[in-house]
């Protein structure tokens, strides 16, 4: 099977992205390649619980305007996931989201039409603030992404802490194997919020220097902002339509078990191998790492890889977090491109903000761009609180 | 109380419109007695477990996952998938936590961050069962008729489990109903 299409094959056919390097795949793989990192303070983001730590912000002049000039503001969250989504449909060759498409969203909770301030917080005079910020915590809005003539009753959301995206993906692709859609469309986004940084707050997930994941001087979490879209489609379908259908999902694996935390080794290698064995490949040629920065979270995610890593050659690890943050519900997207990115084009990216690895046996830990021009299969790690444990494995043919 | 589950087919059309998956247990479980028996579902003793009443959400949705999974063939039960129209709690559990975020009485606590993911229903009941099999948390925004059918295309079985809040007193605290049901592919 390996390294031989099939029709039946579920294939990324679209990409988009906006993130603190801007709007686009091509800023943001541009600036993995040179080990940049865009993590700041933000001097007016005004979260209760914020601290002045560095946070990676979407350059201002790359959020998205009203959709019809005049229009209501677009929330930003969905605002960036229309983005997002606009760039995966042309890198598709679509010009708009199928009637006939399956739509994925992503994030903590579905969009609500009216959001009630005064209930949910007991506090009506800060009604209007609060709506904004609700806006930015629920959604993205299923309309406000994919646009007016979207057919709702092919709209699910899914929750599933930080891994929601991938899971997202993984849904998209039992869907199209089941046939029930030709296309599925998945989207995420986050934006900075008070109650998201709050979440990753209380726990104590956030470090007080950008983000330095897999280095030995690591100490937690960046929160960023930003948007991932995919197109998925199945080999058969790409290629009626003329699209390149070398980027296979080939495997996946998505489950919720174990601890609350997401760091538990035995649970990440089970997920791993589980991952591998659904794409019957026997080996991974790169990684791209959930890696957010935590100490803890960091060390049990690299026993996991020092476990799975197999081959003769050590494993390539990197991580993007300590370039433009922890996109939560969304960060499986980015995570999915630069593995995309690594096997179309033979290179893994370094780590942005990773100085002195941690020890490392079977795995590396680049800190420049490395080549690996023979790379056919990667893996992509994404986890979260509540035992929300996902793999996505790829191949590229 | 609606329950999808009484409202459901029995089975499921495939792409070919020949019945693809066929429901073979319904399992109820609640936090509310009445709401309960208001719920019940109407079947052979072998395809509608007794309704069950338990004392929070999780505790239900466990035992309901438990008595779903448990009429599947056992080479299956572990790695048959779980779906979850689980968006209602997503929302609640996201508003009990802006409440608290606001509340200036009481400090935001650890707990209060775990507790918004709505996979805290049914891990305990993942993580005892040993479950392998996918997982997903979803809310289809209109109608939810296709589940089973993707449940069940891309292998032998699934559960679907169908959670329904009660608004309470207290906005921090909600009941639930929960209806799990296991699907078998009519062929594999």
């Amino acid at each position: 099977m390996e390294g031989h299409p099939h029709v039946s094959d579920i294939v990324i056919t679209g990409l988009g992205l906006v993130t603190p390097f801007g709007r686009g795949v091509r800023p943001y793989w541009n600036g993995l390649l040179e080990g940049r990192s865009v993590l700041a303070p933000a001097p007016d983001f005004g979260a209760p619980s914020y601290r002045g730590e560095p946070v990676g912000r979407v350059p201002r002049a790359d959020e998205a305007s009203p959709r019809t000039p005049g229009a209501a503001r677009t929330p930003r969250k969905s605002g960036y996931a229309r983005v997002a989504t606009a760039e995966a449909l042309r890198a598709a060759g679509l010009s708009a989201v199928p009637r006939d498409a399956l739509v994925v969203l992503a994030g903590q909770a579905p969009a609500c039409p009216a959001h009630q301030p005064s209930d949910a917080t007991g506090e009506a005079s800060q009604a209007g603030a609060v709506t904004a910020d609700l806006d930015e915590f629920f959604g993205p809005g299923p309309v406000e992404t994919m646009g007016p003539d979207l057919a709702r009753d092919r709209v699910v959301h899914l929750s599933h802490a930080c891994a929601t995206a991938a899971f997202a993906v993984d849904f998209a692709r039992a869907a199209l194997r089941a046939g029930l859609a030709p296309v599925a469309v998945v989207a995420g986004s986050s934006v900075l919020n008070r109650y998201e940084y709050a979440s990753m707050s209380v726990v104590r997930a956030v470090s007080p220097a950008a983000a330095r994941p897999f280095d030995v001087g690591r100490a937690g979490v960046s929160i960023g902002e930003g948007a991932g879209a995919v197109v998925l489609e199945t080999a058969r379908h790409a290629r009626a339509r003329g699209r390149a259908a070398d980027l296979v999902v080939a495997g996946a694996a998505c489950g919720v078990a174990g601890g609350k935390a997401a760091s538990d080794t035995g649970l990440i290698t089970a997920c791993m191998r589980d991952a591998l064995d659904d794409a019957a490949v026997d080996r991974v040629d790169l990684v791209h790492a959930h890696a957010t920065g935590t100490v803890q979270g960091d060390a049990a995610e690299l026993a996991a890889l020092e476990a799975v890593a197999g081959g003769r050659d050590p494993l390539p690890v990197s991580s993007h977090k300590g370039a433009i943050g922890h996109l939560l519900h969304a960060s499986g997207v980015p995570a999915l491109a630069a593995a995309a990115l690594s096997l179309r084009t033979g290179i893994v990216p370094p780590t942005p903000g990773l100085g002195t690895p941690e020890h490392t046996d079977r795995v590396l830990l680049p800190t420049a761009p490395l080549s690996v021009p023979t790379a056919r299969v990667a893996a992509v790690n994404s986890f979260g609180f509540g035992g929300n444990n996902a793999t996505l494995v790829l191949r590229h043919n | 109380m609606r329950t999808s589950a009484g409202e459901r087919p029995d089975t499921v059309p495939d792409r070919a419109g020949r019945p693809g998956s066929v429901r073979c247990r319904v399992a109820l479980a609640a936090t509310d007695e009445a709401r309960l028996a208001d719920a019940a579902v109407t079947g052979p003793p072998d395809r509608v477990t007794a309704p069950s009443a338990h004392r929070t959400p999780a505790e239900a949705v466990t035992w309901a996952l438990g008595s779903a999974f448990e009429s599947l063939p056992e080479p299956v039960r572990r790695t048959a998938p779980l779906y979850v129209l689980s968006g209602d709690y997503s929302t609640w559990a996201a508003r009990r936590f802006v409440r608290r975020c606001h509340d200036t009485g009481r400090r935001l606590r650890p707990s209060d961050s775990i507790g918004l993911e709505a996979s805290e229903l049914v891990r305990p009941y993942t993580t005892a069962a040993g479950h392998r099999g996918a997982c997903y948390l979803l809310a289809p925004l209109a109608g939810d008729l296709f589940v089973p059918g993707v449940a069940t295309a891309g292998g032998s079985a699934a559960v679907v489990l169908d959670l329904s809040l009660f608004p309470g007193g207290d906005p921090d605290t909600t009941g639930c109903l929960a209806v799990a049901t296991a699907w078998r592919a009519t062929r594999t």
